[in-house]
């Protein structure tokens, strides 16, 4: 046999680290996703001082730091705060796949809420996502108690309009 | 207070690494069915899989080395766990450090590479190691 030797050309390893997790969601992370996935509506953790509402929520204000002290339902409608559209392809570190795109991305203040949730939006041209534009939420059939039972955010439209 | 939810998820990390070219010519060796080791270019022990820099001085690595096919087993550690297999530290005739691998075999004794043609230039084309016929 010949001498041992350099191969020719790069070699490549393919591999992949997958790590599984799970963890208990806590008191309020529970409520939010019970309510999300059995009643299809959104409430939040209110603050008896400031009289914030967190969604999503918190069991303590991060601002005066007291106990919120019960729920607030709010949306299920609410108002782009700011939104992007994501052009670059990039690993989803979730599936490992290549997430597609565009997709339109924003962060949403839900009518009575003081705090934003982000989530997909439904509108890929960048140029006609605007603060201040209203969404409504879009539900799954199936609803397993995750953020993702909403599957994204619907621009209302104005009547007529593209 | 009602049960708390348990939330189940996972991160999945694939990637893509060149292996540069000591570590390649292992690979390379290994569908030819021989284990190349590298010969330090200053005290001139050789480790195996070869690599650019000695394990044991850090100087340059000179040259290939052949190394094997006999080799000794140093360590042997079964992993106790369901499907869990015997993890094996040999020594190749000729190579001054160890591989890690399997097999299943006592501390002592002689053995030999057992390979998996069909795998191409990765490390599963060593399945392990086992005892000499």
């Amino acid at each position: 046999m010949s001498e041992p030797r350099f191969p020719d050309e790069p070699l490549f390893v393919t591999a992949e680290l997958t790590l599984r997790y799970r963890y208990g969601a806590g008191r309020e992370a529970t409520h939010y996703l019970r309510v999300l996935k059995e009643d299809m509506s959104f409430e939040g953790s209110h603050c008896p001082q400031c009289d914030r509402v967190y969604l999503p929520p918190r069991p303590v204000c991060g601002i005066c730091y007291a106990e919120c002290d019960g729920w607030v339902p709010v949306g299920p409608d609410g108002t782009i705060a700011g939104a992007t559209v994501v052009e670059v392809p990039f690993v989803d570190p979730i599936t490992g796949e290549q997430r597609p795109v565009p997709y339109g991305f924003a962060f949403i203040l839900l009518d009575g809420a003081s705090t934003n949730i982000f989530h997909f939006v439904d509108e890929t041209d960048r140029t006609r996502l605007k603060v201040g534009m209203r969404v409504r939420p879009r539900f799954r059939a199936e609803r397993t108690g995750s953020i993702t039972d909403v599957e994204g955010f619907d621009l209302i439209r104005e009547e007529g309009e593209a | 207070m009602s049960e708390s939810f348990v939330l189940e998820s996972q991160i999945r990390l694939p990637y893509r690494y060149a292996v540069g070219k000591w570590y390649g010519a292992f690979l390379l060796g290994l569908t030819e069915e021989r284990l190349v080791g590298s010969r330090c270019g200053s005290c001139g022990k050789v480790a195996v899989p070869a690599r650019a820099a000695c394990p044991l001085c850090s100087a340059a690595s000179a040259a290939l080395v052949e190394v094997g096919p006999r080799a000794t087993v140093v360590a042997a550690a079964r992993d106790a766990r369901e499907g869990g297999r015997q993890w094996l530290l040999v020594r190749p005739d000729g190579a001054d450090t160890c591989l890690l691998t399997y097999g299943e075999a006592e501390s002592g004794t002689t053995v030999e590479p057992d390979y998996d043609p069909g795998a191409g230039p990765v490390i599963g084309a060593l399945r392990g190691f086992r005892a000499t016929a």
